[in-house]
C-alpha cells in the first residue's frame, strides 16, 4: 500500500499538481480491501468516497469544486484498484494454505492428546493442545466469506473453510466427551483400536498438508475405517443396547458419542480429500 | 478464549478464582461444540418438525439460563434458577423416548443430544456454584 500512495502522493504534487488530499486519500481507501475482494470492495470504496463528495460539495458550496475533487477521487481510485490487481495481487491459494496448513498441524497434535485423557486422564497435554488449536484457529481466512469475494473460488474455499472448522468442532467435542471419567472395563473394549487410530488419523492429516502444500503423495491416503468398524463391532458384541437406540448408562452414552465424534471427524476428512481432488 | 486467558494472565492477583471459572466456561464452550453436531448428523431435516416446540422450549430457556448466568459472574445479579431450562430438556426426553426413536432413522443421536443437554445444564449450575464461592469470600 505505501507504494501506491507514494505514486498517487507523486502524482497528486507533479502530474495534477493539487495541494488537496483527495488524490492519495482515494488511493488508501480503495486499497484497504480483504484478500480476494480487490475489485468488488475498491469499487465500492471509490462509489462511497464519491457519495461523500457529492453530498459534501452540496452542503458546503462552492459547488464548482465538486468536478475537481470527483477528477482526484476518480484518478485515485485507478491508481488504488490498478495496484491492488496488477502490482501487489492477493495470493489467495498461498494465504489459505498458510492459514490451513497449521491449523490441520495442530488437529493432528490435538488428536493424540484427547485419546490421552480419555485413557489415561492427561488433563495437562489436552489442555495445551486445545489452546493450541484455539490459536491457530483465529488464523481461518474468514476473508473468504467476504461480499465480492471471487465468484469463482468462493464455492471451494468456503466448502474447505466450513469443513475444516467442522473438524475443530469435533474435536473440542470429543474433549469434552473424553474429560468423563470412565470405567476401565468401558474403556478396555476400545483401547486397542483407538490406539492405533492415532498414527493411521496423523498419516491421514498429514497427507492431506501434503496435497495442500502441492507436494506428490508418496504413498496413498491411509484410512483408519477398520479400527473404526472394530471399535463398534466390540461396543456392540459388549451387549450395549445404545446402538439400537435405547436407553444407556451415561458412560456407555457418552462413550458411544466419543466413537460416532470419530466416525464424523473421518467423514469430514474424507469430504476435504475429495475437495482437493 | 484466548483474550480471557491473557487476562486471566494480567490479573494474577485474581487469577486462581477466576481461573476455576473459566476453565468451566470454556468447557461450556465444548458441549455446545457438542451439541452442535446434531446439525451434521440429522440427514433428515422433517424431523425437526416433530420436536419443534421442545426444541424452542430448549432454545428459550438455555438463552435464558446462559443470560442469567452472565449476568450473575459479572454484576452479582440474583443466582440463576435453571429449573426451566431442566423441565424444557425432560419434555424432550419424553419425546425422544415417545417418537423421535421410532421416527429417526439414527435415534442414537437424539440419545447424545440429550446426554448434552444434561452436561450443559449441569455446567451452568456449577459454574453457578463457583461464583457463589468468589463472593463468599472463599478464594481470598
Amino acid at each position: 500500500m505505501l507504494f501506491a500512495v507514494s505514486i498517487a502522493l507523486l502524482l497528486n504534487y507533479y502530474v495534477v499538481e493539487s495541494m488537496q488530499g483527495w488524490l492519495p486519500f482515494s488511493t488508501m481507501m480503495v486499497m484497504l480491501t480483504s484478500t480476494g475482494s480487490a475489485l468488488y470492495q475498491g469499487l465500492q470504496r471509490f462509489f462511497i468516497i464519491s457519495g461523500v463528495v457529492i453530498v459534501g460539495s452540496l452542503i458546503f458550496p462552492p459547488f464548482h469544486l465538486l468536478y475537481t475533487r470527483m477528477y482526484y477521487v476518480a484518478i485515485g481510485a485507478v491508481v488504488g484498484i490498478l495496484a491492488n490487481i496488477i502490482i501487489l495481487p492477493d495470493r489467495v491459494d498461498y494465504e489459505c494454505r498458510n492459514a490451513f496448513v497449521p491449523i490441520l498441524k495442530s488437529y493432528a497434535y490435538y488428536f493424540p492428546a484427547i485419546v490421552d485423557l480419555l485413557l489415561k486422564s492427561n488433563l495437562i497435554d489436552a489442555e495445551r493442545e486445545k489452546i493450541h488449536t484455539e490459536k491457530n484457529l483465529r488464523k481461518l481466512p474468514q476473508w473468504v466469506y467476504e461480499v465480492g469475494f471471487d465468484s469463482t473460488l468462493q464455492m471451494g474455499y468456503r466448502y474447505f473453510f466450513m469443513k475444516v472448522g467442522q473438524m475443530g468442532e469435533i474435536l473440542f467435542a470429543m474433549h469434552h466427551l473424553a474429560r468423563h471419567s470412565f470405567s476401565d472395563q468401558l474403556l478396555n473394549v476400545i483401547r486397542e483400536p483407538l490406539l492405533q487410530c492415532i498414527p493411521r488419523l496423523e498419516q491421514f492429516i498429514f497427507s492431506l498438508i501434503t496435497v495442500l502444500e502441492l507436494k506428490k503423495l508418496r504413498e496413498g491416503i491411509v484410512d483408519f475405517e477398520a479400527e473404526l468398524a472394530t471399535m463398534e463391532e466390540k461396543f456392540r458384541v459388549m451387549g450395549s443396547p445404545l446402538w439400537e437406540g435405547l436407553e444407556g448408562e451415561k458412560d456407555a452414552v457418552y462413550l458411544a458419542e466419543f466413537i460416532y465424534d470419530l466416525r464424523d471427524l473421518r467423514s469430514a476428512m474424507l469430504r476435504l480429500t475429495e475437495a482437493l481432488r | 478464549m484466548e483474550y480471557a486467558r491473557r487476562l486471566l494472565d494480567k490479573n494474577k492477583r485474581n487469577s486462581k478464582a477466576w481461573g476455576a471459572i473459566f476453565y468451566q466456561i470454556s468447557h461450556l464452550a465444548e458441549i455446545i461444540f457438542s451439541l452442535n453436531q446434531l446439525r451434521f448428523r440429522v440427514r433428515d431435516y422433517a424431523i425437526f418438525e416433530i420436536c419443534n416446540t421442545e426444541m424452542q422450549s430448549i432454545e428459550k430457556t438455555s438463552t435464558v439460563a446462559l443470560r442469567k448466568l452472565g449476568k450473575f459472574i459479572l454484576w452479582n445479579a440474583s443466582p440463576i434458577a435453571s429449573i426451566n431450562f431442566l423441565e424444557a430438556i425432560h419434555a424432550f426426553e419424553l419425546l425422544s423416548h415417545r417418537t423421535l426413536q421410532v421416527a429417526s432413522p439414527e435415534p442414537i443421536i437424539f440419545s447424545f443430544f440429550i446426554q448434552d443437554l444434561y452436561a450443559l445444564h449441569d455446567e451452568i449450575n456449577k459454574i453457578s456454584g463457583e461464583n457463589e464461592k468468589i463472593n463468599c469470600g472463599e478464594y481470598s
